[in-house]
């Protein structure tokens, strides 16, 4: 009996797939999963689509002159999409609202982790001049020194240095990408971890 | 700029963000509101780290 059922899901296994991605699908949007669970769906199920196409190609070749190199370049190309697409898909998920104190000192040490990090990246394509480069730095490690004092201070007294090395963050950015609006990183960057 | 640049900013962001998150969601599965001043200090390395990255690219 459940071998009997096991195999009427194997035959239908593209159907049964999208049923299931559906009702996981609006199980999501009902609020039942956590965002980091939702993340990780999305994941396993791209993952889980390429390989099913991948082995449905395999057991149904298409009709007609079949080229193989070019099929093979094929599911190539779909897995490098696919991850790409996965890279990008967490890449967008971008920061957690932070709502505690605590939660807005790390997420302000995280826009400085970012934005050093564009700034290594875009120095090292030589987007960026090593004079700019240094000048990012010198406002990050600003903004570190103030994020430290606003994490010594407490969320009574700390406000304002937090307020204030969002600001230097910012500068930081705006420097880094004011000329630069076209540049991917700098998109990225500014509109998605605008502290 | 090209593709590898912009995919590995991508995966450094990610790792970044990911790293962010997960430790705040950590905390509220947990039911805190605040994070410990051991998770804000994992968070702190991130920026520590990347501040040696581009000083040692600014070496090269």
């Amino acid at each position: 009996m459940f071998q009997t059922i096991l195999t009427y899901l194997w035959e239908r296994r593209t159907t049964v797939l999208g049923y299931v991605v559906t009702a996981l699908g609006i199980m999501a949007t009902s609020d039942l999963f956590t965002e980091t669970q939702i993340k990780w769906f999305l994941l396993v199920n791209g993952i889980l689509t390429a390989i099913l196409g991948h082995y449905n190609n395999r057991q149904n070749p298409p009709q007609g002159p079949v080229d193989r190199q070019g099929g093979s370049t094929r599911v190539g190309m779909l897995l490098i999409l696919a991850l790409v697409s996965a890279v990008i898909l967490f890449g967008c998920a971008g920061f957690p609202t932070p709502r505690s104190y605590s939660e807005r000192i790390a997420s302000a040490y995280a826009g400085v982790a970012i934005t050093n990090d564009t700034a290594t990246i875009l120095l090292n394509a030589d987007t960026i001049s090593k004079a700019e480069a240094s000048q990012v730095l010198k406002q990050t490690r600003e903004a570190m020194g103030v994020i430290d004092a606003a994490r010594d201070l407490g969320p009574s007294v700390g406000e304002d240095r937090l307020a204030l090395s969002l600001v230097i963050l910012k500068s930081a950015q705006d420097f880094m990408c004011k000329n630069r609006p076209e540049n991917p990183n700098c998109q990225f960057l500014t509109q998605r971890v605008q502290p | 700029m090209n593709i590898v640049d912009i995919l590995a900013l991508l995966v450094q962001v990610t790792a970044h963000a990911q790293a962010l998150a997960q430790i705040i969601q950590k905390a509220r599965d947990e039911g805190r509101t605040e994070l410990t001043p051991e998770e804000v200090a994992v968070v702190r390395k991130m920026a520590t780290d990347s501040d040696a990255r581009l000083e040692a690219a600014l070496a090269r």
